[in-house]
C-alpha cells in the first residue's frame, strides 16, 4: 500500500493529470482531468465528464492499468509519474497507485520511488523541492 | 570481494586479453534482461565499471532492483566466471560526493564518464561499433560473489 | 495530417512561447507511460519532434509498439490538443535515408540531433534544469489524428 507524499498529493489534487490509457493491443488514448482527489494515501480519484467516460471506458474495462502525468505546471514542478490499476465507479475514475517514478530530467529520471520506505520517499521529495504544493 | 589478477586482466581497459561480457539485471518481479557490453574496467580490485551508453531495460531494472551479474561472453575459455553484486548507475548530474557502495560519483565520472576518451571507439571492429556514444553514466557493480559458469561446476565459488 | 500555424507555434519550448507537453506511449500489453517533455518542435507540416535525452520506458515501449500521444501540458491557454500517430526514435546511427512516414533520418538529425545547442534550456530555472544533456536521438511522431482533451468535448476530432 503506497502513500503519496503530502507534496505529491497537493500538486495532484490542484492540477490533475494527463491519464494514459490503452487497449489490450497497446493503442493509447489520453484524457486530461484538471483536478483530482487523493484518498486513503494512495488512491487518486478523477471526476470524468460524459465525453471522457465515452473515450476511455472500453480501455479501462479491458486494460485497467493507467499512467498519470501530473497536469499543468505540475508537469515540471512535481515531475512524478504514478501508475496503477483503475476502475470506473459511476463517473469517477479511481486509480490505485502501485508505482511511483521520478521524471525530473537528470540522473534521477526514471528512478522508482515506491520501493523506498515511506519516510525516505518523503525525504526524497522534501530535499529536492522547497514548496509544499502549487502556488496559490 | 577482490578479483584475482587473472580476472582483472580479462576485464581491465587496454588488456590484451580483453573480453566481451554479459550484464544481467532483472525487474522487481524477476523479469531478466541480459545484454552484451563491449567495454569494461576494474576499479579498486573489487568493482566492475561499464559505460552506460545504450542502457534501456538495464536502467529501468536497476532503478527498482539494484543487483546484477556480469558473465564473460567471449573469449570465455578459462574465464567461466559470474560476478554478482550490488549494481547501480552513477550518472552525469549526481553530485561528486554521491557514493554508491563506496564509489564516489565524482571520481567515477571524472575517470570513466567519457569512456571513449580512455578506450577509443576505434578499438572496436567497425562493423560492431556504435555510430555515436551517448554516454549518460557509469554502471558500477560491486563484486560480492564470484561463481563458476562451467557446466559441470556451475554455481561453485570461484576466485 | 497537417498542423495549423497555431499548433506549430505551441510546439516549441516555453521560453519561446510554446509549452511543455506530455508524451504517452505504451507497451504491447497496454501498460502506459506518460512523461513531461520540454524539448519539443514541429518538423515539416505533420511531424512533432522531442529530444531523446532521458527516455527509458518511452524507448522500450516504442521499440515494441511504435505509437504515441502528445498532449499539451503547460501552459495550456485553451490549447487542449492531443496528437496521436506512429512514433519512433530516430537515432544517431540510422542511415540518412532512413525514412519514417516521410521524415528522413538525416534531415531530422542534422536539424535536431543536437538540441541543447540549438535551443539551450536557458529559461529553465536552475532547480529543474538538468545538469548534463546527452542526446541519443529524436523522438518523432507523425500526426495522424488530432483530438481535443477539453473535458466537455474530450475525444472530439480537430481539423
Amino acid at each position: 500500500m503506497i502513500t503519496l507524499t503530502p507534496r505529491m498529493k497537493n500538486w495532484l489534487e490542484k492540477m490533475g493529470a494527463h491519464i494514459g490509457t490503452a487497449d489490450k493491443k497497446g493503442f493509447p488514448t489520453v484524457i486530461v482531468v484538471e483536478t483530482a482527489k487523493v484518498e486513503g494515501g494512495g488512491t487518486v480519484l478523477f471526476k470524468l465528464t460524459a465525453a471522457q467516460l465515452a473515450q476511455v471506458r472500453a480501455n479501462i474495462e479491458e486494460n485497467p492499468f493507467v499512467a498519470l502525468g501530473p497536469g499543468g505546471l505540475a508537469c515540471i514542478r512535481a515531475p512524478y509519474q504514478y501508475k496503477g490499476p483503475a476502475k470506473i465507479k459511476e463517473s469517477v475514475l479511481e486509480v490505485q497507485v502501485t508505482e511511483i517514478y521520478c521524471t525530473k530530467p537528470g540522473p534521477e529520471a526514471a528512478a522508482r520511488l515506491d520501493i523506498l520506505p515511506k519516510e525516505d520517499m518523503i525525504k526524497f521529495d522534501d530535499t529536492r523541492w522547497r514548496d509544499v504544493g502549487p502556488p496559490q | 570481494m577482490k578479483l584475482t589478477a587473472e580476472m582483472k586482466e580479462a576485464l581491465r581497459i587496454g588488456s590484451k586479453s580483453d573480453v566481451y561480457v554479459y550484464l544481467t539485471t532483472c525487474s522487481l518481479s524477476g523479469k531478466c534482461n541480459t545484454v552484451i557490453q563491449t567495454f569494461t574496467d576494474v576499479y579498486k580490485d573489487e568493482y566492475i565499471f561499464l559505460p552506460d551508453q545504450f542502457a534501456q531495460k538495464t536502467k529501468i531494472n536497476l532503478n527498482e532492483n539494484r543487483v546484477a551479474v556480469v558473465t564473460v561472453a567471449h573469449p570465455s575459455e578459462g574465464r567461466m566466471w559470474a560476478f554478482r553484486g550490488s549494481c547501480n548507475i552513477i550518472q552525469w548530474g549526481h553530485p561528486p560526493n554521491y557514493s554508491f557502495q563506496g564509489v564516489k560519483a565524482g571520481e567515477a565520472l571524472e575517470g570513466w564518464g567519457e569512456w571513449t576518451a580512455r578506450e577509443p571507439f576505434e578499438t572496436i571492429d567497425p562493423d560492431l561499433r556504435a555510430p555515436a556514444a551517448g554516454q549518460r553514466g557509469v554502471i558500477v557493480l560491486k563484486v560480492e560473489e564470484i561463481y563458476s559458469t562451467k557446466p559441470e561446476e556451475a554455481g561453485q565459488k570461484a576466485g | 495530417m497537417k498542423l495549423t500555424e497555431e499548433m506549430k507555434d505551441a510546439l516549441k519550448p516555453v521560453g519561446m512561447g510554446g509549452c511543455v507537453v506530455h508524451l504517452t506511449t505504451c507497451n504491447l500489453e497496454g501498460v502506459c507511460n506518460t512523461v513531461g517533455e520540454r524539448f519539443v518542435a514541429h518538423f515539416q507540416d505533420e511531424f512533432i519532434l522531442i529530444a531523446d535525452m532521458f527516455a527509458q520506458k518511452t524507448k522500450v515501449n516504442l521499440n515494441e509498439n511504435p505509437v504515441g500521444v502528445i498532449t499539451i501540458a503547460h501552459p495550456v491557454k485553451g490549447r487542449t490538443w492531443a496528437f496521436r500517430g506512429p512514433c519512433t526514435v530516430i537515432q544517431w546511427g540510422h542511415p540518412d535515408e532512413y525514412d519514417f512516414h516521410g521524415a528522413k533520418a538525416g534531415d531530422v538529425l542534422r536539424e535536431w540531433g543536437n538540441w541543447s545547442e540549438k535551443e539551450p534550456p536557458s529559461e529553465v530555472p536552475p532547480d529543474i534544469r538538468p545538469p548534463v544533456l546527452v542526446q541519443r536521438g529524436v523522438i518523432t511522431l507523425k500526426v495522424d489524428e488530432i483530438y481535443s482533451w477539453g473535458p466537455s468535448e474530450a475525444g472530439r476530432s480537430i481539423l
